[in-house]
């Protein structure tokens, strides 16, 4: 709380600031994790030229993105439907989704 | 006439069919690429199973239904001796459908964690999108495949991409009213293998018959032929009148579709042939399919309707050269 604002009240921080301190906590992840890498391969630097860079990282996050993908399509596929079919007309009631009849 | 003779309707005129000439402009659309087969699939591959089965579909809306499907029976385990061995197993399968003329989708969660997800959507009015998934919670089992499907007036594309970097692409087309051919290929990338098949169907009213043939060395062929007939049925109607003894003699028609399907396969690598021969009675109340293997494997499938929305099913299956015998019973409750 201390680093993302000072002054305002804390209860209007946290309704207006949620989103924007998701973003920022994600993009200082960022900055570390390319910090550590660049620690990690500043000796190597010379041997790899920019594009190599380039498409390892690109690589790299591609991986990451599939695994999310995957693990969000596992967990939330059958609410999806779920939520499409009680949206769809006629409007059925939650009453009707759970009763076993 | 005399007797029932002139009471009967007559027997409609043999179809005369004028000879049309053929608009090769106008050539009606071809089924799509993997399902060229289905008659014959439909025939002669019922789902069978072993032990308890009972599915119950609860519709919320004409389009949206939740599923409970429940399977007690034995799953067999591989061996590398030549017995059977069976384990038993039992599995509860929620599903969610939601089936809309645009937008499909179907999801399947089983207790073991695995989720067989299928998604159809058509995108513009000749290019849908279809997704085909199989999670599990095991890390490197889980298989997913895309598919974008163009339909023209007289042929249809299709391109795959699946995981495993699996690349595929297929072409169909119909070259006469009656004919279709096509063809396909897949990379597979993470094995480095690729192969090419040509595919063409044939089929009438009466008969339908497939030909593949891919580089993977797999010849398949099948033939179905279609017999339906108009059975009639002769039963008194009691009339609850004052005059009890008042029997009208009604004579109703019901359909019987009878299907005679055969099919034949070949496979080069392993050497494998594969034939059999099959039956599909599609009665009133019920839908009976049997088959005989050249593997010495014979099986039935019954599909009994019982009332509105309730089936009786029963399968077997019988290998008589591995001595492994399945029976199975269920009930499917629900449209």
């Amino acid at each position: 709380m201390n680093l993302l604002s000072s002054g305002s009240p804390p209860i209007i921080t946290t309704h207006k600031l949620q989103y924007p301190k998701f973003l920022i906590i994600l993009l200082s992840a960022t900055r570390l994790a390319e910090a550590a890498m660049e620690k990690g391969k500043a000796p190597a630097e010379a041997a790899e030229s920019a594009a190599a860079y380039a498409a390892r990282l690109a690589r790299e996050w591609s991986t990451w993105a599939m695994k999310n993908t995957k693990v969000v399509a596992h967990y939330g596929f059958i609410p999806l439907v779920i939520l499409v079919g009680m949206r769809s007309e006629p409007k059925p009631s939650l009453a009707q989704l759970l009763s076993p009849v | 006439g005399v007797g029932l003779a002139g009471i009967l309707p007559q027997k409609p005129d043999g179809d005369d069919k004028k000879e049309e000439k053929v608009d090769y402009l106008n050539l009606p659309c071809p089924v799509p690429y993997e399902e060229i087969q289905r008659e014959a699939l439909m025939s002669l591959k019922p789902e069978l199973f072993e032990g308890l089965r009972f599915d119950f579909t609860k519709m919320l809306t004409q389009k949206f239904a939740l599923s409970h499907s429940v399977l007690m029976g034995s799953l067999e385990v591989p061996s590398q001796s030549a017995d059977v061995i069976k384990v038993p197993t039992s599995q509860y399968e929620f599903g969610a459908n939601f089936l809309d003329p645009k937008l499909m989708l179907i999801g399947r969660l089983m207790t073991d964690g695995r989720l067989n997800a299928r998604v159809k959507c058509d995108l513009t009015e000749n290019l849908a999108l279809k997704i085909n998934a199989q999670l599990t919670s095991e890390p490197h089992y889980s298989q997913g495949m895309f598919n974008f499907d163009y339909k023209g007036t007289d042929y249809r594309a299709q391109f795959q991409i699946g995981n495993n970097a699996f690349y595929g692409a297929n072409y169909i087309q119909s070259v006469t009213p009656n004919l279709s051919m096509g063809t396909e290929i897949f990379w597979l990338g993470q094995q480095r293998k690729s192969g090419i098949g040509f595919n063409s169907r044939y089929n009438t009213d009466k008969m339908v018959g497939t030909l593949q043939v891919a580089s993977t060395g797999i010849v398949a062929l099948s033939y179905v032929q279609k017999v339906s007939e108009k059975v009639r049925h002769y039963y008194y109607e009691h009339e609850l009148s004052a005059c009890y003894f008042n029997q009208a003699l009604t004579c109703k028609y019901t359909e019987v579709q009878v299907s005679l399907a055969t099919d034949f396969m070949y496979n080069h690598m392993s050497r494998d042939v594969t034939s059999s021969v099959g039956y599909d009675y599609i009665l009133r109340q019920c839908r009976l399919r049997g088959k005989v293997d050249s593997n010495g494997v014979v099986a039935a499938y019954l599909e009994e309707r019982l009332n509105m929305g309730v089936n009786f099913l029963l399968s077997a299956e019988i290998d008589h050269p591995k001595k492994n015998y399945k029976f199975g019973f269920g009930m499917t409750v629900g449209e």
